[in-house]
């Protein structure tokens, strides 16, 4: 029960957090926000028993991803926007009145069923005998997963030269109309 | 602890070639991208054909004869996956040299260009030969991350970088839409393989995480496909991109998630027949009218096409439906055969476009077309036979894959639907004529085909090879391709998937 309730707060914050990163005028408190935001996702992990994977997202979101964040705003230069006027156009609010109502009819039609599959191999008790989260994970990646690892490392460095090749300024190209 | 170590035969390495043969061009092409020395683009487009055709021979020498699954359930290849990899490698191919034979030339082949390139392809060859949700996953952002850069950046301009900031956008949302879809299968069965799903998703006919699962798999991949509603992306991107790469969105990619959505429907999804059919019946018939009615009215031809290639994501989706029926074999065949004269019209046309297309005029208007026929016979009568073949005319691979479509449509009883196929159709007719009427009947307005490449030889071979191509399936060979696609979908059906030697160690 006290797991549920510990569920319940962070998602409310979790929830809470969200909202402030994409409404907050100023994107340095906006990302302060992404970080609460990925702190409180990591607790999610924690009370799942994934502790490896919560280390992880502390580590690698809220620590590099973030700080990255904040070097490009600091770069940039970007301070605070201007106040617009708070008026949503009708078929926005039309827009808006649906995803509220679609988002409510899944979220019911997700409550009213239990997981009705079979459980995975990896029990938070397997785990533990097994030699704990880290062990495991690595276990699992680099033998049952090892081709989607793989094929990610593609995908990584296909991003990196994506990146690469669409910031760089190249003289001999002009965009031209 | 029990761990379960892959063993990497040599057999595997064969059935992998084609993956590891692009893997190791695009990066070699991505050196090449930084080398002053080894990065002229002769060099250049003798790595990506290098690496090209080692794949192809891969796909056909390297791959075991019964579907074979590697890596637990990661790499799985048998004929369908052969059929899928095969196809895509040779659009691949008939892209590259068009890009090789055509103005962009220099633009294309270009180390990080190609580099991305390949990768776009590995994605693909990877995602038709997977088992599992995860690799299926990374083989399609693999393809969809470098598509989102090769729509902008080839040949920047303002509409090609708004073209491809919109392909993102969208795309970033559907696949979010995909991933919940799969997560909620996942959660619901278990299991993150195909073959397994099919075993516990019978158990779980009626239960809202499944239902739910399916239908956010649908819409996710339905905008891959570009069916409506789900296309609002295709016209202004296939406008904006750099026809080659239109090219490959339209008849590459369109392969790559058929292919999954097959063994997906066919095989693991079979059992949720009736959660997925009036959802996948309705995509068919709005894509069928939006997409038809849409092109009558488009000026620039790359957007007609954008629209007829919605249309016929629609006539696709016809196949996908009587999928659930008593015997998959035929359905699977008919979309297979259907798929395959797709490609084959559509880089045709598309490769007719290229070689019009110049520095001055890359998006070509139906107008520009006007008195084709007097410059250049061979190219409008090429473009002619794609055109009535795009219409559904005998005696084209458009017709007898229409026929077929319909035909397992029809013995499934879904009459609505062949209704409004054919319907469509019709109406389809006027816009290809249009385009017939403006090369053969009109003066020239303006003179936009002024520029004959160098390389024309290669061209006229490759639209030699499409016409001929075309007029052959259509006519001569359709049984024959029709029973050895019979024969792959049996395999789809029957699901007998040999697993690769284990070792067990402690």
């Amino acid at each position: 029960m006290s797991q549920e309730l510990m569920f319940y707060a962070t998602a409310f914050l979790i929830t809470v957090c969200s909202v402030m990163v994409v409404t907050n005028r100023n994107p340095v408190v906006s990302a302060i926000y992404l970080v609460g935001d990925l702190f409180l996702l990591a607790a999610v992990f924690a009370s799942l028993d994934a502790h490896f994977v919560a280390a992880i997202q502390v580590l690698v979101y809220a620590g590099a991803i973030v700080v990255l964040f904040m070097f490009v705003i600091m770069l940039l230069n970007l301070g605070p926007e201007g106040k617009a006027h708070l008026r949503i156009p009708a078929p926005e609010l039309a827009v808006l009145v649906l995803t509220i109502i679609g988002f409510t009819t899944i979220g019911t039609l997700l409550l009213t069923g239990q997981a009705p599959g079979v459980g995975g191999e990896w029990s938070p008790e397997a785990i533990q005998t097994n030699g704990g989260n880290t062990f495991t994970i690595a276990m699992v990646l680099f033998t049952k997963f090892i081709w989607p690892f793989e094929i990610s490392s593609i995908l990584i460095l296909l991003a990196v030269i994506a990146a690469i090749v669409i910031a760089k300024k190249d003289k001999k190209q002009v965009v031209h109309d | 602890m029990n761990v379960t170590i892959p063993t990497l035969t040599s057999e595997f390495y064969g059935a992998s070639l084609p993956v590891y043969s692009l893997c190791l061009g695009s990066v070699v092409a991505m050196l090449q991208g930084v080398s002053k020395r080894f990065g002229s683009d002769k060099a250049v487009l003798a790595v990506l054909l290098l690496s090209l055709i080692g794949a192809l021979g891969g796909v056909f020498f390297g791959a075991p004869s019964v579907e074979t699954s590697y890596l637990s359930g990661g790499y799985l290849v048998g004929d369908l996956g052969r059929v899928g990899q095969g196809l895509i490698l040779g659009i691949a191919l008939v892209v590259t040299l068009m890009f090789s034979a055509t103005f962009l030339r220099a633009k294309f082949l270009r180390g990080e260009v190609t580099s991305l390139f390949l990768m776009v392809v590995t994605g693909m060859a990877v995602m038709v030969a997977s088992d599992d949700i995860i690799t299926l996953f990374i083989g399609l952002e693999l393809s969809s991350i470098g598509l989102y850069a090769l729509v902008g950046y080839i040949n920047p301009s303002r509409r090609s970088q708004e073209g491809a900031i919109k392909y993102f956008v969208l795309g970033a949302f559907a696949t979010s839409l995909l991933l919940f879809g799969f997560a909620l299968l996942y959660v619901a069965t278990g299991t993150l393989r195909l073959s397994e799903m099919a075993q516990i998703l019978p158990k779980l006919l009626d239960h809202n995480w499944v239902r739910l699962g399916v239908l956010f798999a649908l819409s996710g991949l339905g905008f891959k496909l570009g069916l409506a509603p789900f296309h609002l992306w295709a016209p202004d991107t296939y406008e904006a991109a750099p026809t080659g790469i239109t090219a490959l969105m339209a008849t590459a990619v369109k392969v790559m998630v058929l292919v999954v959505v097959v063994r997906f429907f066919a095989g693991s999804l079979g059992a949720v027949y009736e959660v997925w059919l009036p959802a996948t019946t309705f995509l068919a018939m709005v894509s069928m009218i939006v997409g038809n009615v849409m092109a009558l009215v488009q000026a620039s031809v790359k957007r007609m096409l954008a629209y007829s290639s919605v249309a016929h994501s629609g006539y696709m989706a016809i196949a996908l439906c009587a999928l659930g029926g008593t015997s998959n074999d035929f359905p699977v065949a008919a979309l297979l055969y259907y798929l395959i004269g797709y490609s084959i019209i559509s880089l045709g046309a598309f490769s007719v476009l290229m070689w019009l297309e110049n520095d001055q005029n890359d998006n070509l208007l139906i107008d520009d077309l006007a008195g084709l026929a007097k410059k250049h016979p061979w190219a409008a009568f090429a473009m002619a036979v794609f055109m009535f073949s795009f219409a559904g005319m005998p005696p084209t691979v458009g017709f007898m894959g229409k026929f077929f479509v319909f035909n397992a449509a029809l013995s499934n009883q879904l009459y609505s639907l062949v209704i409004i196929g054919l319907v469509g159709s019709a109406i389809s007719l006027f816009y290809y004529l249009r385009i017939i009427v403006r090369m053969y009947m009109s003066e020239p307005v303006r003179v936009a085909v002024a520029l004959v490449p160098n390389r024309s030889w290669l061209v006229s071979g490759i639209l030699g090879t499409a016409v001929v191509a075309n007029l052959a399936l259509g006519t001569l060979l359709p049984e024959h391709l029709l029973k050895s696609l019979v024969s792959t979908s049996q395999e789809v059906a029957a699901k007998k998937v040999k697993l690769a030697p284990v070792a067990k160690a402690h």
